[in-house]
């Protein structure tokens, strides 16, 4: 084989070598880059912007990039070690310039260089805190004052604005639609009326710069993008119990009927209470005010008549109430217990009595009195526990109304244990009168009578 | 040398006048409000979650910014109180009431005195009395209550002034 080569072959294979890796060490061809703006010149002040280094290694692979900016405002790169970083284009009143440079690095250690200048208009910052609530068809919203803005544009629309290139299009968007050159805001919040109820609205905000300020006018870019579904109430949990207050004070100081002359406005024009004076609040049982009980047997079916009575449903807050019982000499009226708790997070590091001076049969504190009626499963719970003085309050007769009809059905005068222990000092737990005698925290080791609470519905 | 002590004296008037009032929580006792419960509205009022209730988060006579209460609450009488909510715009909203007394206690964090309330949410709250509409019979005359912010206690009103905190419906 060897004897058929052409003379001339090595030679050419020697070159081919020399020009290919042979001698590449030496004579490494350096990289070329040139730059990409995401946007053309002027920027937007405050606009997210892309620089794409575009970078050609005839000879190998790129294996770096290295930006650097060489004027203007500085701005925070996402990455100075990548190919196509991002930066917020400066927000400033006037305009200005800024220039990036980039070096890139090929697999051979040589580098290529370029540098891109652009102009960013002069404008100001979008919005920030933008916040919407809504109550039925109207809507409430603000933000917070941008430095040298001098109105607002608030934009809503039934789709997001996410799609838009240029919130110029606006309209373009299922109902898009534009409060223009708002000036009451932030001052004062701004009010939305007329919603559509099951819609949902996106809204977005934009600071707008005058031309005296600016130079020319310009928008800034839009705020984060708030969406509500209208008609959505606040939610709540549970609603608080009325007072029994049916009667106002009056400016001689004498109760009055309400509204009195001169001092409208007080506790019984309000909530179920002012209800069940026009004779506009249902109930589904019977009490007196906005009071809504139903009476329950010792197995929690209701009946009518209180001395076959157990239990008390509160069909307002949902709670059932023990009633006291003279044929149980535990659950007799007027039986009082030292307060006791094993549990820290009730107890505040403070667990009470437990062999208190008064025992009806071997119940002496209000953990075993808790036990008891669990263990009577009395009325059909148990889930029975001590109140909370806001639960306690909940049914507590300020008004003395059933005193009047002599209707009570649990003793109003007594001081009840509540679950709640004195931040003050643990040794003591609030007491709640049911008449609105001022509340006290009360020495954990001294008697006082109980009126257990379920929560009521499943347990 | 006599000036310079005199300077230290008012120094140190001044260190003993000041009330230290901090207040103080359970380590133990579970927490009745919080986040849980109360959103800023970020405008000067506080919703609660669990009401229903729409609070304003600084006590009247106060202006509310970036959660700060500043100037001094102003006590008033039930007079007062109820002209102060007439026609009264906070938080772009009117329809502001004096609360009843429940209400009023709802806003008691119980496992703290000294105040008894949620100072991230409320933060001025003050170690005095606050206004109720509520009232109850004293010998066949009404006797306004009010809470001790203190301790979460309601009482009868001792003073012919209130701090107030005012409150609406969002239901």
């Amino acid at each position: 084989m060897t004897l058929d080569c052409p003379w001339w072959l090595p030679g050419v294979v020697a070159i081919a070598l020399a020009g290919c890796g042979g001698a590449g060490t030496t004579s490494n061809e350096k990289p070329s880059v040139s730059i990409s703006v995401s946007a053309t010149s002027p920027l937007t002040a405050g606009a997210t912007i892309r620089l794409t280094a575009s970078a050609l290694d005839v000879d190998g692979t790129i294996s770096s990039y290295q930006w650097t900016q060489i004027s203007g405002t500085s701005v925070e790169l996402s990455s100075a070690t990548i190919a196509a970083p991002t930066f917020v284009a400066p927000v400033g009143v006037s305009a200005q310039s800024l220039v990036f440079n980039v070096v890139v690095t090929d697999n051979d250690g040589a580098t290529g260089s370029t540098s891109v200048s652009m102009s960013v208009a002069a404008g100001v910052a979008a919005p920030v805190n933008f916040w919407m609530r809504n109550v039925g068809t109207n809507a409430v919203t603000n933000w917070d004052a941008v430095d040298h803005a001098s109105t607002y544009n608030l934009y809503m629309a039934t789709e997001s604005f996410a799609s838009l290139s240029s919130l110029s299009s606006y309209a373009t968007l299922t109902d898009g639609y534009l409060f223009p050159d708002i000036t009451s805001a932030p001052a004062t919040p701004y009010q939305l009326t007329g919603l559509e109820t099951g819609t949902r609205y996106y809204f977005v905000v934009t600071a707008v710069c005058s031309a005296a300020v600016c130079g020319t006018r310009t928008e800034s870019v839009a705020s984060t993008e708030i969406t509500r579904l209208i008609g959505q109430t606040f939610p709540f949990t549970q609603a608080l119990q009325d007072t029994t207050l049916e009667t106002c004070i009056g400016t001689d100081g004498e109760w009055t009927d309400c509204p009195a002359d001169g001092l409208s406005g007080q506790d019984a024009q309000y909530g179920r209470t002012a209800g069940a004076l026009a004779g506009t609040l249902s109930k589904t049982g019977s009490g007196v005010a906005a009071m809504d009980f139903t009476l329950l047997d010792e197995d929690g079916n209701a009946v009518t008549d209180r001395s076959a009575a157990h239990c008390l449903k509160d069909n307002h807050s949902g709670l059932i109430w023990e009633l006291k019982n003279a044929d149980d000499i535990v659950r007799t009226d007027g039986n009082r217990f030292s307060w006791y708790s094993a549990v820290a997070t009730t107890n505040g590091g403070q667990a009470g009595l437990y062999y208190g001076s008064e025992c009806s049969g071997d119940v002496c504190n209000t953990a075993s009195y808790n036990n008891y009626l669990d263990g009577l499963a009395l009325c059909g719970r148990t889930d029975w526990r001590l109140p909370t003085v806001a639960e306690l309050r909940g049914v507590s007769d300020v008004g003395g109304l059933c005193d009047e009809d002599d209707a009570c059905l649990y003793d109003t005068h007594a001081w009840y244990w509540s679950a709640d222990s004195w931040a003050g000092d643990a040794t003591q737990a609030w007491i709640v009168s049911l008449d609105g005698r001022p509340d006290t925290p009360y020495s954990k080791e001294l008697p006082r009578q109980v009126m257990m609470v379920s929560d009521g519905g499943s347990q | 040398m006599k000036t310079a002590c005199a300077g230290w004296l008012i120094v140190l008037a001044a260190l003993v006048v000041q009330p230290v009032m901090a207040q103080t929580c359970s380590s133990t006792l579970v927490k009745t409000t919080g986040s849980e419960r109360f959103r800023s509205q970020k405008d000067g009022s506080i919703y609660d979650l669990q009401t229903g209730l729409l609070w304003s988060a600084c006590s009247y006579g106060q202006t509310w910014k970036s959660g700060v209460c500043s100037g001094s609450p102003v006590a008033v009488d039930l007079t007062g109180a109820l002209l102060a909510v007439t026609d009264l715009t906070l938080a772009g909203y009117q329809g502001w009431r004096v609360p009843n007394i429940n209400e009023l206690q709802s806003l008691v964090e119980w496992s703290c005195v000294g105040p008894a309330a949620d100072l991230a949410y409320f933060p001025d709250i003050r170690n005095n009395h606050y206004l109720s509409s509520s009232a109850r019979d004293v010998d066949g005359a009404p006797v306004i209550q009010v809470l001790d912010f203190y301790s979460g206690r309601v009482r009868d009103a001792l003073y012919d002034t209130s701090y107030l905190l005012l409150v609406r419906d969002m239901r």
